[in-house]
């Protein structure tokens, strides 16, 4: 007589076993197709409790910098009275002073030329490989290293130069405001850096070191700017290398 | 004792009333498991199961975790800030005051919603960046990208439209010279900040309409496309984990 149980029954739940699937894949291969078998977790506890633990620890951290510091607060608003300079919040502080140069360029074209491009990224940069890793695909590294300083070099230029001899309507007062509308350091800004980027996609003929290129000015010079506008501009917009130094008034 | 609440745990979560709220039940099977996120409207959001290497420490620094922290916090101090404040002139600054001498921990709440919210800025743009150079918005993570570019929009404008609020002079000429920007559009540009301001100059309506936008209309957009961006997630095939072992791959 054999064992009239010829079979085991067994409910797996082994969480690195995740179901088999066969695909056919014809002409293009995304990349998910490339994702190996590989060990998970359960997102409830694992995934759950370590985020909880993460934002617990930034609230303790955000909790002790508030027991630290104050936020500001000045007098009563008063529209009769303007602060010189009237500074707009850090974030904008880059944009503030490419309006400075011109406030069409500045507040209109520029932040929807930024926004526009930062949401087209995806669509123009389609070729699989090296997602998720750091600098994935080859030369990245070098492009963002070059990037970087080339961006550092244009807008420390271009700011030195707007700040030591002024621009257009210092050079040609009565020029009509069209000219200065079109050139000014900001428009120069995104010109050069789009030149580059040009540059690095003839070049390497890869659109991701382009949009690596890009996107690294874009990094830089709005560092930059935020820092420069933040220190470095007083009464007037006028340039001071430090706050201390601003006309007592 | 430990066994005690263990027992007692146990007893709540077999209740009828509250297995017919959370459906997934007792034990510890990885069946339970996945029906505690499956099964709540929630956590369904999320997928049931994660790549192991896409919880370490370097796959994403937490950030976008810790965005969303910031914005759990800021919610929270925010509405506990409502109760004190009014929307109008110069009524508003007085509960800045009176935050500051009269109400109980008021300068505490203030600081935290403050910091908190610059702490959000920087954290968005951060986990832009991040994203950015891991190559990660790469096909079929196109349209999250684009949630998460009005995210940060998002984020920017919550933040300036917060920044009037205490109707002190840093709100009021920062707002103004924010406003002034919008002139700038072409044809429709003084419309445009007619609109915005709800009058020609930063005012009581000015103050009332980032009061609204920056306690209703804004947080609810927000949490929608953070639903959304966290629901894509699970969608788009969960996180890069990054480099996988068995690839190898350049670095």
């Amino acid at each position: 007589m054999s064992d009239p149980k010829d079979f085991v029954a067994v409910v797996d739940s082994d969480v690195r076993k995740t179901p088999r699937r066969i695909a056919f894949i014809t002409k293009r291969t995304s990349p998910q197709v490339h994702v190996k078998d590989e060990e998970r977790v359960m997102t409830y506890p694992e995934v759950f409790f370590r985020t909880a633990v993460a934002v617990q620890v930034l609230t303790i951290v955000l909790v002790i910098i508030s027991l630290l510091w104050d936020a500001p607060l000045e007098g009563l608003a008063d529209p009769m009275h303007t602060p010189n300079p009237a500074k707009a919040p850090w974030y904008f502080l880059g944009l503030q002073e490419l309006v400075s140069y011109s406030a069409f360029t500045g507040g209109m074209l520029i932040p929807v030329i930024v926004l526009v491009g930062l949401a087209l990224i995806p669509f123009l940069d389609r070729r699989p490989g090296g997602e998720g890793v750091w600098f994935g695909t080859p030369g990245e590294k070098s492009t963002f290293w070059q990037s970087l300083f080339f961006a550092l070099a244009v807008t420390v230029g271009m700011l030195a130069l707007t700040v030591n001899f002024g621009w257009l309507r210092n050079w040609f007062p009565h020029i009509h405001q069209l000219w200065i509308i079109a050139i000014n350091p900001g428009s120069l800004l995104v010109l050069i850096f789009a030149a580059w980027s040009l540059l690095i996609l003839k070049r390497k003929d890869s659109v991701r070191l382009a949009a690596v290129s890009l996107f690294t000015c874009f990094l830089v010079s709005f560092t930059l700017l935020t820092y420069f506008a933040t220190v470095h501009r007083g009464p007037n917009w006028h340039f001071y290398w430090w706050p201390s130094q601003w006309p007592l008034h | 004792m430990a066994n005690t609440i263990d027992r007692l745990v146990d007893q709540v979560r077999e209740n009828r009333i509250w297995r017919s709220i959370f459906r997934s039940g007792t034990g510890d099977s990885n069946l339970r498991r996945s029906l505690f996120v499956q099964q709540n409207v929630f956590l369904h959001l999320f997928s049931v199961k994660a790549r192991k290497r896409t919880l370490e420490f370097s796959a994403t620094w937490y950030l976008g975790a810790l965005t969303f922290g910031t914005f759990l916090v800021l919610v929270i101090t925010g509405i506990l800030l409502m109760l004190y404040y009014h929307p109008s002139v110069p009524q508003a600054y007085a509960d800045m005051k009176d935050l500051q001498f009269v109400v109980s921990s008021g300068v505490f709440l203030r600081n935290l919603h403050r910091w908190s919210a610059h702490a959000m800025v920087f954290l968005v743009f951060a986990h832009m960046f991040k994203v950015f150079y891991r190559g990660a918005y790469r096909p079929p993570r196109e349209f999250n990208w684009v949630v998460g570019v009005v995210l940060l929009l998002m984020t920017l404008l919550l933040s300036y439209t917060g920044y009037l609020l205490p109707w002190d002079q840093l709100a009021f000429w920062a707002v103004t010279v924010g406003s002034n920007i919008a002139s700038a559009v072409p044809v429709m540009g003084g419309k445009m900040r007619f609109l915005m301001l709800g009058g020609t100059a930063v005012n009581a309506n000015a103050l009332l309409r980032f009061y609204v936008l920056h306690c209703v209309i804004l947080p609810f957009a927000a949490i929608l496309f953070i639903a959304i961006h966290f629901w894509r997630i699970r969608k788009d095939g969960g996180i890069y984990p990054g480099e996988s072992p068995a690839e190898g791959g350049a670095k």
